[in-house]
């Protein structure tokens, strides 16, 4: 199976063997390919990009998982409000062509709940992410024409939530993660597999492999704190575990330590799996700076079949 | 985690798969089927064989039972008629009866046919069984001839054993190439027993 994180600068693909149950992933090859510049729309260069990779490595897997692109995806909390005769789907419908300018027909969307009613409100808050049906169909076309069957399409950050809850498997805190791209990036507060918020922000390039604009990440990451603080009254993150491009860089992390006072951890995505799962050859291969981008594949990678949402 | 591929195309996915399963499913049927059709015309084809063997095998036999029927048949045929010929070689009353008949003719006589009809004179045979005749017909040179000969028959009858009682018969003259000629037609027969 191939596990595809179609990020908005590169194609990420982990061709992966899964064992019996219990037993998790196996890696049998890994590839990134660049998206090739220029006019055409995104999922054609994405499909481009695999399309070379699938050539390049004679890739002959049959299944396939991906993660679509954070800036093809809209992300937002929404209030139920079980007194409404509507049901949740519809009153999620509403909020999103209030805010979406897209054709509500090409309106794709799911969502979770991130919080329970308490004593004072039935309300209860979900987590929405809704993109265009003629965009994933771009995708699941362009997959289909590869011989490729996409069993799942998922976001980023929940994938990184797999993954995180394979990292600290102990931790029953949330906790927050950074992804870093070229240009754009996500803050995401994940606890036990679920996505309790994120949010997608904008960088300016780095330089020589440097996080370039640390008081915008920095910015960012204290609004969503803000936010979780405030609307969930959620304030015992006690770590955040930073991915991506300039994730390892010292200052980075040292800026996020001093700034929030937390624990900040760039591990290697390839530390959930066991040692053995990972040929020795690619494990030589990849450098720490480079596995972190496999981060979101690799999560995807973990996701449980038929899992719950978030 | 989120999902995000639509339903439809979920659907479509679950429904290609169940009709590759189906598929699959049919194809092995067909070649299991296929297999077993194969066997059996195979096993059809050598019991065919075996059959045509045996029914050839069985026409052999019985041309060879048919020859051996004619044979016997045959066999028994001139078995009978050996046994004919012998029965003949030994039937002093026919031999009896055609020496009256020769040693009555002579140069001026001429036999055209002579029928002897002797049944059963076996020892044991019922009398009214031993019964016999002798027709001949022939051509003499004149009445006179033809008187002498009944003479000469009706001696010759009295003395032989079986006897035979000779009638005149019938006569006629008819013209030939070489003149006028008597043809006579005498049946001869056993002499009838005088009752009391």
């Amino acid at each position: 199976m191939l596990a595809i994180d179609l990020a908005p600068d590169a194609v990420r693909v982990l061709d992966v063997a899964m064992a019996g149950s219990g037993a998790g992933p196996s890696i049998r090859a890994i590839a990134t390919e660049a998206l090739a510049e220029g006019s055409a729309a995104l999922p054609q260069r994405h499909l481009a990009a695999l399309e070379k990779i699938l050539t390049a490595h004679r890739v002959h897997a049959k299944q396939c998982v991906a993660a679509v692109p954070t800036n093809l995806v809209t992300t937002r909390s929404v209030l139920i409000d079980p007194g409404k005769p509507q049901p949740p789907e519809e009153q999620i419908k509403q909020t999103l062509q209030n805010i979406l300018s897209y054709d509500s027909r090409d309106l794709l969307f799911d969502f979770w709940t991130v919080s329970q009613p308490d004593a004072k409100s039935r309300n209860y808050e979900v987590l929405v992410v809704a993109t265009q049906r003629s965009v994933l169909n771009t995708y699941l076309a362009g997959f289909k024409k590869l011989k490729l069957q996409c069993t799942h399409m998922d976001v980023a950050p929940c994938a990184l939530a797999s993954l995180v809850a394979r990292l600290v498997p102990q931790t029953e805190a949330p906790v927050g993660t950074v992804a870093i791209g070229e240009t754009q990036g996500y803050f995401a507060v994940v606890e036990k597999q679920r996505v309790l918020f994120w949010r997608p922000f904008e960088l300016p390039p780095p330089k020589n492999g440097h996080v370039s604009g640390l008081e915008r990440v920095g910015d960012e990451i204290s609004k969503c704190v803000s936010h979780m603080v405030g609307s969930q009254h959620l304030d015992g993150m006690t770590e955040v575990m930073a991915f991506g491009a300039g994730a390892q860089d010292p200052a980075f992390l040292d800026y996020l330590a001093s700034r929030f006072n937390l624990q900040i951890k760039a591990p290697s995505p390839f530390d959930a799996i066991a040692a053995g799962a990972i040929p020795q050859d690619i494990k030589s291969a990849i450098s720490s700076a480079a596995a972190t981008h496999y981060a979101t594949a690799l999560g995807l990678a973990l996701q449980p079949i038929g899992g719950t949402h978030g | 985690m989120a999902e995000l591929i639509p339903l439809e195309y979920r659907i479509q996915a679950a429904r290609q798969e169940l009709v590759h399963r189906w598929i699959t499913v049919g194809v092995v049927a067909a070649m299991i089927a296929g297999a077993g059709l194969a066997t059996t015309f195979a096993w059809r084809a050598r019991k065919t064989s075996a059959l045509a063997a045996l029914q050839k095998q069985y026409q052999s036999k019985s041309v060879l039972i048919a020859q051996a029927k004619e044979l016997e048949a045959r066999r028994v045929n001139l078995a009978e008629r050996s046994h004919k010929l012998s029965a003949l070689q030994n039937d002093n009353v026919l031999l009896s009866l055609l020496g009256i008949v020769s040693r009555s003719f002579s140069d001026n006589d001429c036999l055209q046919f002579v029928e002897v009809e002797a049944h059963d004179l076996q020892p044991g045979a019922k009398p009214t069984e031993k019964e016999y005749s002798v027709r001949i017909r022939g051509i003499t040179a004149s009445d006179t001839t033809h008187s002498r000969l009944l003479e000469n028959l009706t001696e010759t009858g009295k003395k032989a054993t079986p006897r035979i009682d000779v009638p005149l018969g019938e006569k006629q003259l008819k013209t030939m190439l070489d003149g006028e000629v008597t043809v006579f037609d005498i049946t001869c027969k056993e002499p009838q027993t005088k009752g009391t």
